[in-house]
């Protein structure tokens, strides 16, 4: 099989997984709660009175992080279990399709809908700003894309703990463990530095393998300009990348 | 058995298959078979009979590449279950097949026969066939959600055939259907058979396997008990009787090695019908 037609594979797995999430009714749930949440938080931006455009922009912005984690969390830790419940995954795996090929088509599936999920949350939020005679600020966009790539990062990884956990519940809470331990890794470089012999080790290696999600928290360096340096995205290119390897090397052990 | 290696469409050659099942604290295996061989000659229908938990799921499974075998080979068509090659000419109807209820079967058997390698405009002209052939046409443009289990099994099967493979596996293919749905059903996996096919299917339905299988495997706990040939029950008591006799008398041939090693597997006694 040629290249071409295993990126062929994988656009048909993800197209056909985008779609499925959306027919669920917990999207539709998901996405009438979040407009609820949303509307809600005009009430915390009105106490504050001289800077109600920042205030309602970050509490915004901060909803739709934590809402796209959670939506992205429970796709990816449900995924195979639902798939395996319904017995559907047998009818892919039994066809000519690589292990590797139907895990990055499921990737690329969740990418999207978390994808589409960011984009109705921005417009969300955008109408509940001017619906308060409020103007966008210009860094609104720049850090719904830093919560895309954050997203992105724990898909890939909530892939691989999914495959290697034995229950949905535990992929869910690992994945939200990981997302917290994403948040401090940036304060393990002091640690390091002030560290030595074995510890020195271990924090380094931590630092390394974990995911520095703060990279992508873009809220206070976007009105400075474009805010994710090269640096940033080949770390985030890596990381999905290396979490996805390990993820297929799961998923071809894996027994259905 | 005079066939050459060429001529079969399975072999299992001394295949073992262990579970490994997780407990609260730590795991245990369970072994499903041990030194399990035998082969299917191309172009027949071969049936699978057994109580529940014989291993005749793990027998589909490991031939469709979905369980890897523990010790052992399997061969289909002379190559690895796992590879791509031989996914290609194979079929599968898992037991209770699900699709998702908001799409229409034309759409679905679109996306299987793409993942299968198919091509448009071939994909939509072989879908129409097989909806044709499976009996679902006057139903195209309902959606799953509406379907009953007797069309959602034909959508199963119209998925398992339709890029034509050479061997087609099935689980349970007439589970919980009405007699004219049985009947239709039979009757399908019939005329692909006559196509050159070889279909293997597992049946808790002695009198289904009889008419439609010119051979059968019982398999009675993890192990092989006898293969039946259709003379055999057309000239004699009935494939029923055959059965029946094989599942509660084998006992007293199954060997005293086997039964300490599954003890010893499990760590649980396994208690042997005494009649």
């Amino acid at each position: 099989m040629s290249f071409l037609s295993y990126l062929k594979l994988i656009w048909i797995l993800a197209y056909r997984t985008f779609r499925e999430s959306l027919k669920t009714r917990f999207f539709l749930l998901f996405a009438i709660f979040a407009f609820i949440l949303m509307y809600i938080s005009v009430l915390g931006s009105m106490l504050a009175i001289s800077h109600e455009e920042r205030v309602l922009t970050d509490i915004s912005l901060l909803l739709m992080e934590i809402l796209c984690i959670v939506y992205a969390i429970f796709q990816v830790s449900s995924a195979f279990s639902t798939e395996i419940r319904n017995k559907t995954i047998y009818l892919v795996l039994s066809r000519p399709v690589p292990r590797a090929v139907c895990l990055a088509g499921k990737e690329t599936g969740v990418m999207l809908s978390t994808a589409f999920i960011i984009l109705i949350l921005s417009l969300m939020a955008v109408f509940v700003i001017k619906s308060r005679g409020l103007s966008v600020p210009d860094y609104f966009f720049a850090a719904a894309v830093g919560t895309f790539i954050k997203t992105a990062i724990l898909t890939s990884f909530a892939f691989l703990l999914s495959l290697l956990s034995t229950s949905d519940i535990t992929a869910f809470v690992m994945s939200g463990l990981f997302y917290v331990l994403g948040h401090v890794t940036s304060e393990i470089e002091p640690l390091v530095q002030k560290a030595s012999g074995v510890k020195f080790f271990i924090l380094k290696l931590c630092g390394i393998l974990f995911p520095n999600l703060n990279l992508y928290s873009v809220r206070d360096t976007a009105a400075a300009g474009f805010p994710f340096t090269a640096g940033s995205l080949s770390a985030a290119f890596l990381w999905i990348s290396a979490a996805y390897i390990l993820s297929a090397w799961a998923f071809s052990r894996k027994e259905f | 058995m005079g066939s050459t290696t060429e001529e079969k469409a399975v072999v299992f050659n001394n295949v073992e298959k262990k579970y490994t099942v997780n407990r609260l604290f730590g795991t245990c295996e369970i072994t499903a078979f041990k030194d399990l061989s035998f082969s299917i000659n191309k172009g027949v229908i071969t049936g699978l009979l057994g109580l529940n938990g014989a291993g005749k799921t793990t027998i589909l499974k490991l031939t469709t590449g979905l369980l890897f075998c523990t010790s052992g080979t399997v061969s289909v068509f002379g190559r690895s279950p796992l590879s791509l090659e031989t996914k290609k000419l194979t079929g599968f109807l898992p037991e209770l097949p699900y699709f998702s209820p908001f799409e229409k079967p034309l759409d679905i058997l679109k996306y299987y026969g793409a993942l299968s390698g198919m091509k448009e405009p071939f994909i939509s002209k072989r879908a129409e066939e097989v909806l044709e052939i499976t009996g679902l046409s006057p139903h195209k443009e309902k959606k799953t959600g509406q379907f009953s289990k007797g069309m959602l099994q034909r959508l199963g099967i119209a998925q398992a055939i339709m890029h034509e493979p050479e061997l087609l596996i099935l689980d349970e293919p007439a589970s919980g259907l009405d007699p004219l749905a049985v009947r239709d059903i039979r009757q399908i996996i019939s005329d692909t058979a006559k196509k050159g096919t070889t279909v293997l299917l597992s049946s808790h339905s002695i009198s289904e396997v009889e008419k439609i299988c010119s051979e059968v495997l019982i398999m009675k706990e993890g192990r092989l008990a006898r293969t039946v040939q259709r003379h055999e029950w057309e000239t004699g008591s009935g494939l029923e009787e055959i059965f029946i006799n094989t599942v509660r008398t084998d006992d007293n041939y199954m060997s005293a090695s086997l039964r300490n090693n599954r003890n010893a597997d499990t760590k649980e006694t396994v208690k042997m019908d005494s009649i």
